[in-house]
């Protein structure tokens, strides 16, 4: 039986969308099948993120009003020999073609074929969040180190609560080094000790991000790729292995960080 | 009038949006994170630190106090005092502090136990007994 994760903020553009992308891919390079749902009816994107928006044929909604059977509507990535499957969401309709309690139906029939189901949230915390979150037995944090999306983040993670949903796992998105160091940037620290739920991963700030998402190439898949290798140290520490913390250098900045791994410490 | 004698124990955090409210004394066991609010009808007491933003007396009773391992507020009340974080980042002692209205004013302090409620008010004989 596979687990049921939800991606979520509160606020828009923290990295969601990406992070689902990156996590899948993640997950399906170490061998885990995975099933990407992308949560955000109307306003679809994981399929741009994921360079599969010309391979939708039926969406989340077809499944819903019995159009067409669940798996017919998964799209397999050959990139990641078809362990990365993605259900893709309506553009056309809005959160209120779909319930909770499809949602539960479709993630509980997921679960029987896949190690991970991820489910991209809509920003915001109104239907579409209460469709995300109701499936879901884990869930996991995005934030950026702004004020704003860590004050929607505890937010969340107090709905979340009321779901049931306890101890989610922070993500702090976006972080640059450099800044943190002069003191114009939260730390990482910081946020964590506010939030007070374990800290799953840090992803730096990364140009490269911009042009694989907008290439449809999730970073993760990059080797030489700052953020992508970050992401690919979050699917091992979902598949339970202890990876150390990149961010943990942080104080030091990127450089010494080089120095150090060169120097074997 | 405010029921001192009865109080709310509230044992976790409280997270933005997230909002209490009591007749009595509210007791805090975590954190009250920016974004979530207190309101008392008697004392708060915050076992954890208090960045959200809290209303002691809320029905009028300028006794009320508000005391947190940690006290760094976006906002206090206290009866219809209020008072506001600065607009500079403030350096936070490392320690537990209380506030209270002093002679019409709201002020923060040290919080020390033996003291408790009589430093801040004057009222050294009473204080001397007590510390005997």
């Amino acid at each position: 039986m596979g687990q049921v994760i939800v991606v979520t903020s509160g606020k828009g553009g923290v990295g969601k969308t990406t992070t689902v992308a990156n996590i899948g891919a993640g997950l399906a390079m170490l061998g885990k099948k995975v099933a990407m749902i992308d949560a955000d009816i109307g306003l679809r994107n994981l399929d741009v993120v994921m360079g599969l928006e010309n391979r939708i044929v039926y969406d989340i909604v077809d499944v819903v009003e019995g159009f067409c059977r669940l798996k017919q509507a998964l799209i397999k990535d050959k990139r990641f020999s078809d362990n990365l499957s993605l259900l893709a969401a309506a553009q056309t309709k809005d959160k209120s073609a779909v319930s909770p309690d499809e949602m539960r139906r479709i993630c509980k029939e997921l679960k029987a074929d896949f190690d991970f189901v991820l489910i991209d949230c809509p920003a915001g915390i109104e239907q579409g969040f209460k469709n995300a979150v109701a499936p879901a037995e884990q869930a996991i944090i995005v934030t950026t180190p702004d004020i704003s999306a860590v004050r929607d983040a505890d937010r969340v993670i107090g709905l979340l609560e009321a779901h049931g949903l306890r101890d989610p796992l922070l993500i702090v998105n976006r972080v640059r080094p450099n800044m943190v160091k002069r003191g114009d940037m939260m730390a990482v620290e910081d946020i964590a000790e506010i939030l007070a739920i374990p800290l799953l991963g840090v992803i730096p700030e990364d140009e490269g991000i911009i042009l694989s998402t907008n290439r449809g190439d999730p970073a993760a898949t990059v080797q030489s790729s700052f953020a992508g290798t970050a992401y690919r140290n979050i699917a091992l520490r979902l598949t339970g292995q202890d990876v150390p913390l990149m961010s943990l250098d942080l104080r030091g900045g990127i450089l010494s960080r080089f120095r150090r791994l060169v120097g074997g410490r | 009038m405010a029921e001192r004698e009865t109080a709310l124990l509230v044992r976790r955090t409280l997270r933005a949006g997230q909002q209490v409210r009591y007749s009595g004394t509210v007791v805090v066991l975590g954190d009250v994170n920016p974004g979530a609010t207190v309101i008392a009808g008697a004392d708060i007491v915050v076992v954890g630190q208090l960045r959200g933003f809290a209303h002691a007396g809320a029905g009028g009773d300028e006794r009320a106090t508000i005391v947190a391992f940690r006290l760094r507020p976006a906002q206090i009340r206290i009866a219809h005092h209020i008072a506001r974080s600065p607009e500079a980042p403030e350096v936070v002692p490392d320690q537990p502090e209380m506030a209270a209205v002093v002679d019409g004013a709201l002020v923060i302090r040290p919080y020390r136990p033996l003291l408790y409620g009589r430093e801040l008010r004057g009222g050294s004989a009473e204080w001397g007994r007590s510390s005997s």
